[in-house]
């Protein structure tokens, strides 16, 4: 060798880099030579930098790729409570009843009708008839009592063995008020092979809007006894999409039940894959390169560019959550309503909705959402007003603005204001707002001091009444006030450290008593008066409500998005 | 930079066995010609000016600087380096930052230069198990890789400034530590020391006279490069939200906030404060390199 | 050299035992109950405590580690806490994904380096040697994850010549046996699942690869001018040995062996390095696996992988000690 071979050996390399980049699109042409083990490798390996390429080249099968902000915890749709697990369960599982479309009216699934006692407290449902689960198991009424078993009844061995494994089933306790003796529903019989009664101890206002939740659906009896604390990895149901495999950290893969029941809403791909990105500009970049064909997760300002891309859809998810700045009310400064008011007026939230939401936020005046029924129109903002909120200060006590807080013992400490480490729909950049919050509070002369750590130890502390001032939200579940409102405010002093000890009890008493009407005549006057006392007490700051962005290649058609986060694949196609 | 070979402890001893006459100004006037320490040394006074006349050209209150309606605005007249996701301008963040950046890694490398010394005096001092007790310890530490360990530590402390800097101590001590201990042991050993001592001279005379001076260049030269991987370190456990929190400007939370506005074709956001990383770590990588060819008279030939 | 092969083996082991320690320490210096972690919010006292004796928490500390240790012996690296799967398991899968990465950089790395540091040695000051010393320098200077997000920006999204991450294209299914992708699909001649790698692994195993590439560079110049000026080499050019044959044939082969012995050495910083470059190209390996567990706060995860990698830094620490004694006899000696 010589230093020209030297030279030689650079320049190849350097071609080498080259070639596989620039020249990979000719190199990784269609489908030739199938490999054994490659089935159909129907791959655009190289997409093209302009043109979106379909991913699903092979004129046969279609595949529908989503890209996902994670990865599942568990397929399970029992025991979670996690929208990026809840939208592969919601492919394979399907409940009594279902969210229609891109609404959160209920409409018959597997019960075909149902009927109701006068008093609220018997429900009488009629299955389809002929129904399977992928693995062959009918059915029926006794596969609803198995399931019904499973979610409430705690000497289940199903039931024990997934707590002893450490999975809860936290909806069912929070929609149902608990297990065994404490459930709402009080046992649910078989009354022939197709009709399946449901009794309740008390009326509940949302009753069919929990059983439309992605959570209760309905498992194979025998699947879910063969798989026993393993049902996270081998989920069986009866919906449009049979699962096939979850690749830790990179994918899961669902193929269409060629024996779905209902032929007309058969799905109209061949298979699913939900794939994990889990940085924001990568999944977007990995849309833009044709690797995925949906994707949700965006940030605010890429949606210009989306709506500009010719090859790609914008689609917002209907307006169903609301972000918040909550009051640990342990500390002294926080008991007093000037203070919480100063907070109100110092906070300039239209500036954060155009900034931070990519025009597709709203400011939020108070906690129902405006889409949704018993939101209380009549309620008037507080105004962005600096001067309003130091003269609230002085009036409170604190001429020079607020520096620092007093904790329940007495011990004085900074004034932290805690921002979650994580983006949500609500809060799309979290830390954009709050700094922006803090740079607005500093201005009237309250100067606070940002924190943040690990999602879990966030959430973590927050239920354990450990944050002194903090940022978080809530997407609706199953489009009833109930579910947002009840959730935060039902409960009141050490029964809510989760709420940082929420203390008005005239707002928990309204809220209890219109959880139990049924009718939403009677419910919207209560809903509207426990609002406006939350608003004139300011007992939480409601910042905004967002419509999330779904960002989609322009060959997808028939993607409905429902407003709990939560929508069926079955609907979707791609055209070629 | 933990990585010493055998190769490197040799180059030093022989560095250490070669008598230095009046040392100091020989190596001020030799580094002062050396191109790359020339070239490290401008880099490394632009960014400590820039981080020293930061708050007195343009004093800076990080909490309530935030403008949501200049946000992510390219570079302009008034804003060199453009605005960021809240409308704040990247110079004045980033001539800010180079405070934090800065001061974390000298202050760091410091902490892990004198703890680690000492350890590795005591070590080479003492000998026996002690030496073998202490030096153990050390490869425990070596054992881990050096990110992975810092984000552990913090993981464990809670993300913060200052728990960041202990992180990047901890995992900068080893190095030290076997440095100080190779040359307290070759030291000991040493010919032209034996003689000063059997000539009747003082220990704190032998201590003036010949151990310190020899031993100070090979730890300046692993401290300048030290305040480089300190301050890289730092940028990553930034990026990664452990370090410094908000609203304070650090290059690598910096770095983060941008990476998410790629798509919305913000690159000034990102491509600055890399910039001020890369350039004012190369700064010390260049003085280092220089400092070594200038005192391991090996490389003089 | 049996006995010094003993000895450095036996050094290890105080090594390796004191990371187990350090590392098992990690969990409980972690506030929170592990037992609590697990169970989630809602848990009652009930099962905590039933748990707290299923994970051993109820013993003695030293007992505990004696428990764990004895389970790592056999290979059992404990149950993650999220997803509840076996760790020891879930590291076989992810830990070929680094492997590959590490190693195309490493090689990535090699195959330029030692060219530029030879010519830089042979053309000592020229403006090729001062270059390649300044960039070699910028490169040690660059952070790692600024420079993926450069390139993601521009070869990514801009030219849309690489994907923006992850191992293979989503739609190619591949059967791995061994988890090594790149390996299988040679193996079984499958180049389009080969190439779709090949694709995939470019941009990370570039950005993984700048630092080794610096200092093999630097080291690479640094042996050769040793040895380019040692009385043996002025010898072959006295005697009118061809250009080529002196630096190549009687220079670079005994400059090999520090550079070697760096090369080696690389590789605990190239797991280091592994964590930020996974984490932005979403490469399915251990070092995106441990920094997500610190994330998630699930811990058997962290202290299973960190273990692991530990032990792989000390291995292949003796292995490089024991084959630089094996070339070079004086080493043995010390």
């Amino acid at each position: 060798m010589t230093s020209k071979n030297l030279m030689t050996l650079f320049a190849l390399l350097t071609i080498v880099v080259m070639v596989l980049g620039a020249c990979a699109p000719t190199a990784t042409p269609a489908p030739q030579a199938p490999a054994p083990t490659a089935e159909a490798p129907k791959a655009t390996a190289a997409p093209e930098p302009t043109a979106v390429p379909e991913p699903t080249a092979a004129p046969a099968k279609k595949t529908f790729i989503f890209g996902a902000q994670g990865e599942p915890v568990c397929l399970d749709p029992t025991v979670i409570t996690d929208g990026i697990s809840g939208r592969v369960t919601n492919q394979i599982f399907e409940g009594l009843v279902k969210f229609d479309g891109n609404t959160t009216n209920v409409v018959p699934s597997l019960a075909e009708k149902w009927e109701t006692s006068a008093d609220g407290t018997v429900w009488t449902f009629t299955l389809h008839k002929g129904v399977k689960f992928h693995d062959g198991t009918p059915f029926n009424a006794e596969a609803v009592v198995k399931n019904w078993d499973y979610w409430a009844n705690t000497s289940n061995p199903l039931h024990k063995g997934k707590v002893d494994a450490g999975l809860v089933f936290e909806y069912y306790e929070g929609q149902f008020g608990g297990f065994d003796d404490a459930s709402v529903i009080t046992k649910v019989e078989a009354k022939d092979e197709n009709t399946v009664v449901f009794t309740l101890k008390t009326p509940q206002g949302p009753f069919l809007n929990n059983l439309a939740m992605f959570v209760f659906v309905m498992w194979s009896p025998t699947a879910l006894e063969a798989a026993g604390v393993e049902s996270c990895k081998n989920p069986v149901g009866t919906g449009p999409f049979k699962f096939v495999e979850w690749v830790a950290d990179e994918q899961v893969t669902l193929v269409k039940n060629p024996d779905y029941w209902d032929a007309a809403n058969a799905a109209k791909v061949d298979e699913v894959i939900i794939r994990d990105i889990k940085d924001n500009s990568a999944r977007l970049n990995a849309l833009k390169a044709g690797e995925i064909h949906a994707l949700e997760g965006m940030e605010p300002d890429s949606v210009p560019a989306v709506k500009a891309d010719p090859n790609l859809q914008l689609i917002l998810r209907p307006a169903n959550n609301t972000g918040y700045l909550a009051f640990n009310y342990k500390i002294k400064e926080y008991q007093d309503v000037n203070v919480r008011q100063a907070f109100a007026h110092a906070l300039n939230k239209q500036a954060y909705v155009d900034a931070f939401y990519g025009g597709l936020g709203l400011v939020a005046k108070e906690f129902i959402p405006p889409s949704l029924w018993g939101y209380n129109a009549a309620i008037e903002d507080y105004a962005y007003d600096t001067a309003k909120a130091k003269e609230l200060l002085t009036a409170a006590g604190f001429p020079n603005g607020l520096t620092e807080i007093t904790n329940a013992d007495g011990t004085k400490g900074p004034l932290e204001l805690w921002y979650m480490p994580v983006s949500r729909p609500y809060f799309p950049s979290p830390k954009d707002i709050a700094e922006a919050m803090a740079a607005d509070l500093g201005k009237a002369g309250i100067q606070v001091e940002l924190k943040s750590v690990d999602w879990s130890t966030y959430l973590d502390m927050r239920v354990k009444g450990n944050l002194p001032l903090y940022m978080l939200g809530w997407t609706g579940d199953n489009g009833d006030p109930d579910n947002f409102i009840c959730y935060f405010f039902c409960k009141t002093g050490e029964n809510a450290a989760r709420e940082g000890f929420f203390p008005d009890e005239e707002v928990a008493k309204i809220l209890n008593e219109a959880a139990i009407k049924t009718t939403q005549a009677e419910r919207i006057p209560l809903y509207n008066q426990a609002e406006q006392l939350v608003h004139d007490r300011a007992l939480r700051l409601f910042i905004a409500n967002n419509q999330p962005p779904l960002a989609l290649s322009a060959k997808v058609t028939g993607y409905v998005p429902n407003p709990t986060g939560t929508e069926y694949f079955n609907t979707i196609d791609i055209a070629q | 930079m933990n990585d010493i070979t055998f190769d490197e402890i040799s180059q030093r001893a022989e560095a250490i066995t070669t008598p230095v006459r009046s040392p100091w100004a020989v190596v001020l006037r030799r580094l002062a010609r050396h191109r790359s320490a020339q070239m490290g040394s401008v880099l490394i006074l632009f960014f400590v000016l820039v981080a020293v006349l930061a708050p007195i050209v343009y004093p800076y209150n990080a909490i309530v600087d935030s403008n949501p309606v200049n946000r992510l605005k390219p570079p302009s007249a008034a804003h060199l380096f453009g605005t960021d996701s809240l409308g704040r301008d990247i110079l004045v963040r980033i001539a800010h930052g180079a405070r934090i950046s800065l001061g974390v890694g000298v202050l760091s490398v410091l902490l892990a230069a004198v703890v680690g010394v000492l350890l590795g005096l005591i070590a080479g001092q003492a000998g026996g198990w002690l030496d073998n007790l202490l030096m153990r310890g050390m490869d425990i530490l070596m054992a881990v890789p050096d990110l992975l360990l810092a984000i552990v530590i913090v993981a464990i402390r809670g993300p913060g400034l200052g728990n960041a800097l202990l992180a990047i101590s901890v995992v900068t001590v080893p190095g030290y530590a076997r440095l100080a201990r190779s040359m307290a042991i070759s030291l000991r050993e040493n010919d032209f020391i034996m003689a000063a001592r059997s000539l009747g001279v003082s220990t704190s005379e032998i201590l003036r006279t010949h151990i310190l001076p020899n031993s100070l260049s090979p730890i300046i030269v692993q401290f300048t490069l030290g305040v480089a991987s300190a301050i890289l370190e730092m940028a990553a456990l930034g990026f990664l939200g452990l370090g410094q929190q908000p609203p304070w400007p650090e290059w690598g939370a910096m770095l983060s906030d941008s990476a998410k506005f790629l798509g919305a074709g913000a690159w000034w956001a990102l491509t600055f404060p890399g910039l001020a990383i890369m350039l004012s770590v190369l700064g010390f990588n260049l003085l280092g390199d220089g400092l070594r060819d200038v005192l391991d008279p090996r490389l003089k030939r | 050299m049996a006995g010094y092969i003993l000895r450095r083996l036996l050094s290890a082991v105080p090594v390796l035992l004191g990371v187990s320690i350090l590392v098992f320490a990690f969990i409980h210096f972690i506030p929170g109950d592990p037992a609590i972690a697990m169970l989630g919010e809602r848990a009652t006292p009930e099962s905590v405590a039933r748990v707290r004796t299923s994970l051993g928490l109820d013993k003695p500390i030293w007992e505990q580690y004696g428990i764990y240790m004895g389970k790592v012996l056999r290979g059992d690296l404990g149950t993650s806490i999220l997803r509840r799967d076996n760790i020891s398991q879930e590291l076989l899968k992810r830990f070929p994904a680094t492997v590959e990465l590490a190693l195309a950089a490493l090689v990535l790395a090699i195959l330029l380096g030692i060219p530029a540091g030879v010519f830089s040695a042979v053309k000592r000051n020229s403006w090729f040697d001062n270059g390649t010393m300044l960039l070699s320098l910028v490169g040690v200077s660059m952070p790692i994850f600024w420079l993926g997000l450069m390139m993601q920006s521009l070869f990514s999204v801009a030219l849309g010549w690489f994907p923006t991450g992850a191992r293979l294209t989503a739609t190619l299914k591949f059967q791995s046996t061994t988890n090594f992708v790149g390996l299988d699909s040679l193996l079984q001649g499958n180049w389009v699942v080969f190439l779709d790698w090949l694709r995939h692994l470019t941009m990370p195993a570039i950005a993984l690869s700048t630092i080794p590439l610096a200092i093999i560079a630097r080291m690479t110049r640094s042996a050769m001018l040793d040895v380019l000026g040692q009385d043996y080499v002025r010898t072959a050019w006295a005697k009118g040995l061809r250009w080529s044959t002196v630096v190549l044939k009687h220079a670079l082969r005994n400059a090999l062996l520090p550079v070697v012995t760096v090369a080696g050495l690389q590789i605990g910083r190239l797991l280091a390095g592994a964590i930020l470059t996974e984490t932005i190209f979403s490469w399915p390996g251990i070092g995106r696996w441990v920094y997500e567990s610190i994330l998630a706060r699930d811990y058997p995860i962290v202290q299973g992988v960190t273990l692991f990698i530990a032990a792989l830094v000390v291995i292949v620490n003796l292995v490089v000690d024991i084959s630089y004694a094996f070339l070079d006899p004086r080493i043995r000696l010390q």
